[in-house]
Order: C-alpha cells, then structure tokens, then sequence
C-alpha cells in the first residue's frame, strides 16, 4: 500500500516538475522579447501590404510557420521577434546564432521548392532577382511569397515593417525599425555637412566589381557622406575597369569582406600605389554582413561606413 | 652482291586477316620488277612493306641488307622513294612546292632552285610548275606526285599504280621514262594492272593472288594463259604480232560447261569458229592438225587440246588414234570446209567412226567441194547435218543448246 | 583570291609586325584616359616613376593588360594553326584537345577554394590544363602511336566531363558562381605584371614549331605520305601536341577561354600568305597578337567604365568573319 502511494506521489510530483520547468522555458524563449504578450496577434482581420516587387500580398491572419529563402530575411525574421514561427531556412544563414539549427531548404541561388512547399509555411520570405521564377512556382502551391528587395536604406526600413506586419511582430519591427532610423539620423547629423568624399566600395576583386546606383548600398554610401564613383557604372553590380577607378582616384576605397582582400593586398594591386586612398592610408575593408544584406544590421553597417568615409566626424565625438 | 630488296617468307596480316602469305622475292639493284595481280592480293601492303610503313608479322624484309625496322624513315627516304597511288592535298600549295617536298629527305637546302622544274620537265609537264597543285587534273597530280619521288633520288622507285589516272600517251611516256631511268641505274618495283605494259616493260614480274606469289619471273614465262587464268579467273590469249607478244582476254561466261566440241579443220578454216566456240563456253578439241599450220597455231594460242601431227606429213597412227580419242570424248564434232586431202583424209574417217559410235556430226558443205581425195561422199551417205557456210554452222552449233535447253 | 606574299616570307611577315605595332601603339594610348602619340614617347622613356597617376595607369595597369593580350593572342593563334594541320581539320581550335576545360576546372577550383591570390587560379590552371594533356594523351596512344582521331575524342569527352565538374562547383559554391563565369568568359581585366611573367613561357613554345616548318608542311599531305617522304611522323607529332597543348594551357589560364581566335586567325592567314608554314605560322602568330590586343581594347572602351569581356568581343566580331570566310569558298 505504500508502494503504491509513493509510485502515485513521485508521478505527481515528476509531472509537476516538468510542468514547471515546461513553462519556465517557455516563458524563457519570450523573455528577451518584451512585446510577446501583448502582440501575440495584433490583427485579427487580413492582412496586405505590398512587397518590393510591387505585389500585393494578403495573409488572412498573421503567419504562425515562415519560410526564409536568403540569409537577409532570416535575420530578419529573429530581429523582429519572429524567430519561433521560423520553420526553415537556407544552409547560408548563419545569423543569428539560433538559425544555424533551421532546416535547411537548399541555398540562395537554388533552393528547393518542393521542400519550402514540405514545410507548409503559410509566408516564404524570398529575395528577388533569380529567385523571381520559384515565386511563381511557389505562389501556384498556395504558398504566400514576400519578396524582399529594398533599393535604398529607406526601402529597407519599410520592408522590415511589412515583414513583421504578415508575421503578426509589428512591435518588434518598430523597435528594429527606430534603431535603423535612428542610425541613419545619427550619421546624416555627424557628416551631413561634410564634403562628399569620393568612394569606392569593391564587392568582388577579380573581376572588380561595385555596387552601382539603385542599390540600396549606394545609398548608404551617400548616407554615409560618400559620392559611390560605383554609380557612374551603371545599376545593379557592375564590373569596373581598373583603369578608371585610377583616373577617378577616390579619396576612399572600402572592400566588403566577401571579395577576399586585405588592405596590404589592394595596396599591393597593379596602378593602385598612385591612388591617393592608398597614400593616405583610407583602405579599408568592411564585414559584408552589414551592408550586403537587407536587415537589420544595416544600421551597424551604416555607421561603420560613415566612420571609414568621413573618419573626423567620429574622431570629433 | 646483296640484293637491294629481299624478302624471306613474310606474313602480313590486318588485325586478324591475313594479307600476304609466305612471300618471298629479291630485287636486284637495277632490275625492275613489275607486280601484277588481282585486286585484293595485297601489292600494297607489299609496297608499304618494302618501303617500312609496315613490318611483317613473320619473316623479314631487308633493304640493302638491314631490315627495314632498323632505318630512320629520313634515312629510309633516301633509299626507297614511293610513288602512291592515292594522294590527298585539301591545302593550297603551289606545284613547285609539292614536288620540293621530296627533297626533305636529303637534308636541308638540297633542294637547288630549279630541280623541281627540271624533274617536272622530264616527265613533260614542267609548265605545271607555277600552277596550283589542287587546281590540277588527275593525271597531272599523279605525274606532280612522281616529281616529288624522283626528288628524294632513291636508288629504289617504288611506284603504285603510277599510270591508273594517266591517258594513253602519258601511259606509255611514263613507262619509256621509267625504263630511261632504269637503264640508268635506277631500280623500280612497280604495281600495275595492264597486263600488256606488264610484258614489255619490266625485267620481272611478281604475280601474287590471294597473298601468295603465284609466279615469278621473266614476264613470259610468267604471264602464260594457264597462270592468268589460274590467278584472274578469265581466258587469256597471246597473241604474236611484229615481234611481241599480246595479250588479250575474255571473261568466262558461263561457269557450266556447256559441253566439249571436237573441231576437224585446218589451213585457216577452223580459226573463227574455234574462238566463237571458246567465247562461248565449250571446251574445244582440235585434230588432227599439222604443226604449223595457222589453226594449229590458234589453238594453241587458245590453249586447246589438240592431235598434232609433224609438219608436212599426212595424218599418222598415233595422232589418228589421238584424233579418235578426243572425238570420242566429245559431245559434237564439226567439221569446216577444209580442204582434204590424201595427207589429212583420215580425219573423215576418224569422223565418221565417231558417228558410227554415236556422236553426232555436222559438217560445213563446202567440204564437198575441196574434196582432193574423195572420202567426204562418205559423210553424205551417213547421217551428217549439213550447213551452208561458217556462219550457219556457228549459228546452228550456238543454237544447239539453246534448243536443247528451251 | 589576293595572296600578299607569294614569294618569300618577310613581306608578310614585316607587314604582320607592322599591323601589331600599331595595335599596340593604339592599345597602348586609347582608353579612359587617352595619350598622344607625344604623351605616349614620354612616358615609354621615363619608364614607370611613382608620384603620377597617368604613368601608373600607363605602366602598372595598361601596359602589362596590353602585353600579355599579345602574347595570349599569340598563342592561341599558334596554337591554332599546329592543330589545325595535325588534324588536317580546319574547323579545329584550340580548345580541342581538352585543355581548355582542365585549365577551367584547376582555375575554378581556385577561385572555389578562395584562393584569390594571383598565382594560385593561374597555377591550378595550367595545372589542370596540362594534366588534362596528360590524360588525352595518355588515351590516344595505340601501339606506340598517337591516333589522332581517338585524341580528338578523348579531348572532346574530357571536356564534357570537366565541365560537368565546373557546373556542379558553381551551383555548390553559388556565391562564386559570377566570378566562376567571368573567368570562363575569358577577360585580361586586371592582368598585370605577375600575369605577364606567366605568359612570357609562351614565348619558347611559340618559336618551336618554326623549326618544323619543312616537317608540317609535308604532314599536309597525310601522316603516310609523310612518313613515305622521311618525316619521322610520330616524334613530330608528339612534340606538336605538346606545344600546341602547353601553349593553350598557359594561355587560358592567364585569361580565361577566349574563343575564335585559335580557330579564325589561321584561316584568315592562309588566305593573305597560303598554306606553306614558313609563313603561316609567323604572321598567324603576329595576326593573332593584333586581333586579341584590339578585342582587349574595345572590350575596354566601348562601354567604359563597365567592360564587355574579352570572349564576347571575339566572338562577336569572329564568328561573322568566319561565316563570310567560309561563304567565299573553300580558300581555307
């Protein structure tokens, strides 16, 4: 009779037990986000904004299961608090640290439609360009694609916000929204004054290649106080002849971390010894994280960019 | 002194099929050798052996004494030069420098300015020099192509066919020239395919077929119709005219003996129809017929089965008793508008002791009439078919079997 | 049908060397900042000084992106014109044999690998080029012998298979893909001096086949009416495959695969001079330099500051040429 009652007690009490330490974890995942309980689920009606290819998406509630297609919208997605409806995403995020463990569905450039569609997501966050033909592809599975695709910082403000509208975090995309506007208020204070200095930013080395207008990069350089020499070649990311950027001789060269170079390298390169950036010692590189990606850290890669472009303006605070 | 070329029972195979057999010849220096055959019977592959793009699979093939795996093709240039018979040049080169290409082989600045027009005049072509050679005709490219080997100033001429694409006068200039250069020192091993060209031009002929030397010799004793039938598979007839011998050939119609005819004749009567039975497929037997006399000399040169007495003597025992035999053995005997006398009357008794045993006669009327000696009323009396004249004879004896067989 | 040089070889040989000296002189002044011929005289003599933009533009970007055009062009050229009589083929290029598509695939192992040190992509490439020369090689041997039809073959299936290779790398590595295809599109953007001592090896390769001319010019005739003629064919033809497979090794790993020009200069050539080497193989060495130097040029003015590679302008203004070429009749 004891035995019996012993059994039925620590039963009792290992439930409780896990239980509690149930709804401590529980509790623990949403404690670093204070907007959990009172957005949960903000709107009840539908939902449509429009995406930055132009078309309109429509959730009839805020979506419980996304899907990521670029390392960009993951960060995204855990920026605004979103991160637990995250179902999968591609085997480049790295950003931040809980995504790494995300199912993968394949990489940016050829991610697999058949497992975004396993997922059963109910939002998919797609980049544009090559990923342009899977939305389609997509949006025939019954699946709701938002494409993010900014071209300039303000661009990616906006799309930060309809994200965590369709994602039901409208809270937590302000709060990353202020930060970003903050940011960008900060710099346009410290050098808007300044004299534009002449830019170079090298996204890839061999062929040399730059981020040209449109791109929301050259506008963070302007931001920044800088004039993108980029532009002059075009839209998108264009090549760059060598010879050319010698003759324009920008006052500042920045590479992004993803072309490979290290200051000692670009100085090193043939004709680059005349240019007055490396004279003066303005080679700089620069994490392409912050500023290759449509996120979050845009704000972080915003102020870095003002420190390299107009270094006495920080030296000044 | 060594022989320039010899080759010792040497096998050549293509993968599995094997081309030459047992082949064994020697080319003295300064002879010149022709190579007849069928096609097929592996003349290039011999050439290409004797010239060291191939080796042989079994035996060996000396040049100068050394085999051929022994020299460096520059070195082997110098001794043997080829003329082939096929040629490809899709590249636009000037005459001039087609043919100075043979000069490659005797080093550098051997060719002198004006040697490849003066071989090229030689041959009678030197207005060619300038000309494109892709612009040229067949013969001409063929005669460009031997320049250029005379270029390489081999002891040995090796030539394939060299006349196959040349007109006659070209034909016969080109072989003039080679026997010119042959006087003068140069050996030559020459395929070809006339067999006429074949008798008069070359010291010896090498007769292959089915990769095995069927003959080899002074070419007549080589080219005999017995050999050439036995190799090319027709009816060859030589022919004797101003001092040279002829060849000339016939396809054999019909593989099915059409039946063995005994033909009594002579003084020239028998000619005609003796080829027109030949021509037509019948073995032919003559009898009996005097040497000398001019049917006896065409059945000989039909290489047929005769009874032959000596000359200018009447019909003896052993030839009657041949005559009989080959009358006997044959399904018909005819007899043409010979003239008979005492010397050749027992042939119409052979005749008519034929037809007494059972073989049908026919006779040409016109034996009546030279009747010298007074035996053919015989032939009238006993069951003889008569036909007026050569032609009706031929016709009814052509006719014959058709009617048989219809 | 014209033909410049009937007689001799230095009429067109001189004229070639004169056409490529003013290519470079123009290659060497036109671009974003154009020289004078003066301006030009003076910064060849003052020979490179720091402390001016213009003399290190001239120097240290355009002079070396200029020579080892020049020396690619001249090469592939060469190259062209060896395999072309080898294979007794006329729509053969260089890329036939395989190498190309080794080089490739070493150099985009390299830029996979992120080694985007200089040296590395173009020794993975002539690495992958030669190797690639190797195993062709090593397939078309039959009983001491090169068969050159089974070459052809092997150097065809070897470069499927490299580029097979090359498109898996690509989709794996996609964020290198653009620069995976740039380098296959072939370009001298950003070539400098280092690339010029890499192509400099080309020179030796280039000037041994003038030592064959004889022996070439009478393979035209065929491998048997060669070896009829005293040409010890195979050793020859060994030593022609090398050279022609080492100098588009080395040329594609500079520069990436740059069409046309292998396969049309060649051709071009025999037109002007005839078939006979003494001559083709220097003016198609020459004409070859030229033509490369002024594709480089255009593909770096016409849309400056963007440039169009190298490749495309090649094949844009060689494959019209070619046609027209093969419209006037068999004068190849």
């Amino acid at each position: 009779m004891s035995r019996t009652r012993t059994g039925r007690l620590t039963a009792a009490l290992l439930l409780t037990a896990v239980l509690a330490l149930g709804a401590v974890a529980l509790s623990a995942c949403g404690s670093g986000d204070d907007t959990a309980s009172p957005s949960a689920s903000p709107s009840s009606g539908p939902i449509t904004v429009t995406d930055d290819s132009g078309a309109e998406v429509t959730l009839e509630q805020a979506a419980t299961r996304i899907v990521s297609m670029a390392p960009a919208n993951t960060e995204i997605a855990y920026a605004i608090g979103a991160g637990d409806k995250m179902v999968a995403g591609t085997s480049y995020d790295d950003y931040p640290e809980e995504a790494t463990s995300l199912p993968k569905i394949g990489d940016f450039a050829n991610p697999s439609v058949e497992k975004i569609a396993s997922y059963q997501p109910d939002l998919v966050l797609a980049a544009g360009g090559i990923q342009d033909k899977l939305r389609r592809r997509l949006e025939e599975l019954g699946v709701k694609v938002y494409v993010v695709d900014p071209t300039a910082y303000d661009g990616a403000i906006a799309t930060i916000e309809n994200v965590g509208k369709l994602a039901g975090a409208d809270a937590g995309a302000a709060k990353v929204t202020d930060e970003m506007t903050a940011a960008q208020m900060e710099v346009q204070a410290s050098v808007g004054d300044l004299e534009k200095a002449t830019t170079f930013l090298e996204i890839y080395n061999k062929p040399l290649m730059t981020a040209g207008s449109g791109t929301f990069i050259d506008d963070m350089i302007m931001i920044a106080g800088g004039e993108n020499i980029g532009a002059e070649a075009g839209s998108g990311f264009p090549n760059f002849s060598t010879e050319v950027l010698v003759q324009k001789d920008p006052t500042v060269y920045i590479a992004d971390s993803g072309s490979m170079s290290e200051p000692g390298d670009i100085e090193k390169r043939a004709g680059f010894s005349e240019l007055t950036a490396v004279k003066d010692g303005r080679v700089y590189v620069i994490d392409d994280n912050l500023i290759a990606r449509p996120g979050p850290r845009l704000a972080e890669g915003l102020k870095k960019l003002a420190e390299m472009i107009h270094p006495e303006a920080s030296a000044d605070q | 002194m060594a022989p320039l070329v010899s080759l010792r029972d040497v096998d050549f195979a293509y993968e599995e099929r094997l081309v030459l057999r047992r082949v064994s010849f020697e080319l003295e220096a300064g002879e010149s050798i022709g190579i007849v055959g069928p096609n097929g019977s592996g003349k290039s592959t011999l050439v290409d052996l004797v010239d060291g793009i191939l080796r042989p699979r079994a035996g060996e093939v000396l040049v100068n004494g050394l085999p051929t795996g022994k020299y460096r093709r520059r070195d082997m240039a110098r001794e043997v030069a080829l003329v082939p018979q096929h040629f490809d040049l899709d590249f636009d080169l000037a005459v001039r420098e087609v043919v100075e290409m043979g000069a490659y082989c005797r080093g550098k600045g051997a060719a002198a300015c004006d040697d490849a027009e003066r071989t090229l005049a030689r041959l009678g072509v030197a207005d060619l020099v300038n000309r494109r050679f892709s612009e040229l005709s067949g013969g001409e490219k063929q005669l460009v192509v031997l320049a250029q080997a005379l270029m390489q100033r081999a002891p040995l001429l090796l030539l394939d066919e060299p006349a196959s694409a040349l007109d006659v006068s070209h034909q016969l200039r080109l072989f003039d020239l080679l026997q010119e250069l042959n006087c003068g020192g140069l050996s030559v091993l020459c395929i070809l395919h006339d067999l006429n060209l074949a008798l008069h031009y070359f010291d010896k002929l090498l007769v292959l077929s089915d990769g095995g030397v069927a003959a080899f010799g002074p070419p007549d004793d080589v080219l005999r119709p017995e050999i050439l039938e036995a190799v090319y598979g027709v009816r060859a007839y030589m022919h004797r005219h101003a001092g040279r011998t002829y060849l000339t050939f016939s396809p054999r119609l019909r593989s099915k003996r059409r039946g063995r005819i005994h033909v009594v004749c002579g003084g020239g009567t028998g000619a005609g129809l003796m080829r027109e039975l030949v021509d037509a497929g019948y073995e032919v037997s003559a009898g009996a017929l005097n040497a000398l006399d001019t049917d006896e000399e065409t059945g000989r040169e039909l290489g047929l089965q005769m009874a032959v007495e000596a000359p200018f003597s009447p019909v003896g025992d052993e030839a009657h008793a041949e005559n009989l035999e080959l009358m006997r053995a044959a399904d018909l005997v005819v007899v043409t508008a010979v003239p008979v006398s005492h010397g050749n009357a027992r042939n119409i008794g052979a005749a008519l002791e034929a037809l007494g045993e059972g073989t049908p006669v026919w006779a040409d009327e016109g034996v009546r009439a030279n009747d010298f000696a007074g035996v053919t009323d015989g032939l009238a009396d006993a069951d003889v078919r008569f036909f007026d004249g050569e032609a009706d004879l031929v016709a009814a004896v052509l006719g014959r079997d058709t009617a048989a067989t219809s | 049908m014209t033909r410049i040089a009937r007689t001799g070889t230095w009429p067109g040989v001189l004229l070639a060397a004169g056409v490529l000296a003013a290519c470079l002189v123009l290659a060497l002044a036109l671009g974003p900042v154009s020289l004078s011929i003066g301006r030009l005289w003076e910064l060849v003599t003052a020979g490179p000084v720091q402390g001016d933009l213009e003399n290190a533009i001239f120097w240290q970007i355009r002079m070396p992106r200029v020579l080892v055009a020049s020396l690619v062009g001249a090469a592939l050229a060469v190259a062209g014109v060896v395999l072309q009589d080898l294979f007794l083929n006329p729509l053969t290029d260089p890329y036939v044999t395989g190498v190309s598509s080794g080089a490739a695939l070493g150099a985009t192992i390299g830029i996979v690998l992120h080694l985007s040190n200089l040296p590395w992509t173009t020794v993975l490439a002539i690495v992958g080029g030669l190797g690639t020369l190797v195993l062709v090689w090593m397939a078309a041997r039959r009983r001491g012998r090169i068969d050159i039809f089974v070459l052809l073959l092997a150097g065809v299936t070897i470069s499927y298979l490299a580029s097979a290779v090359v498109t898996v790398l690509m989709i794996r590595a996609s964020q290198d893909m653009y620069a995976i295809v740039y380098w296959l599109m072939g370009s001298f953007s950003g070539r400098g001096w280092p690339d010029v001592e890499i192509a400099l090896f080309a020179i030796p390769f280039m000037i041994v086949p003038l030592f064959f001319t004889r022996e070439m010019d009478i393979l035209l005739q065929g491998e048997k009416r060669a070896l009829e003629l005293g040409v010890e064919v195979e050793r020859t033809k060994r030593l022609l495959l090398v050279t022609a497979g080492v100098l588009t090794a080395l040329a594609v790993s500079v520069s990436g695969i740059i069409g046309f020009v292998g396969l049309v200069v060649p051709h071009i050539v025999r037109l002007l001079v005839g078939p006979g080497h003494r001559s083709l193989l220097p003016v198609s060495l020459l004409v070859g330099a030229s033509m490369m130097v002024v594709a480089d040029l255009l593909s770096r003015t016409v849309i400056s500051p963007n440039e169009i590679p190298v490749g495309v302008v090649t094949t844009f203004v060689g494959a019209p040429l070619f046609v027209y070429l093969l419209r006037r009749g068999r004068g190849v």
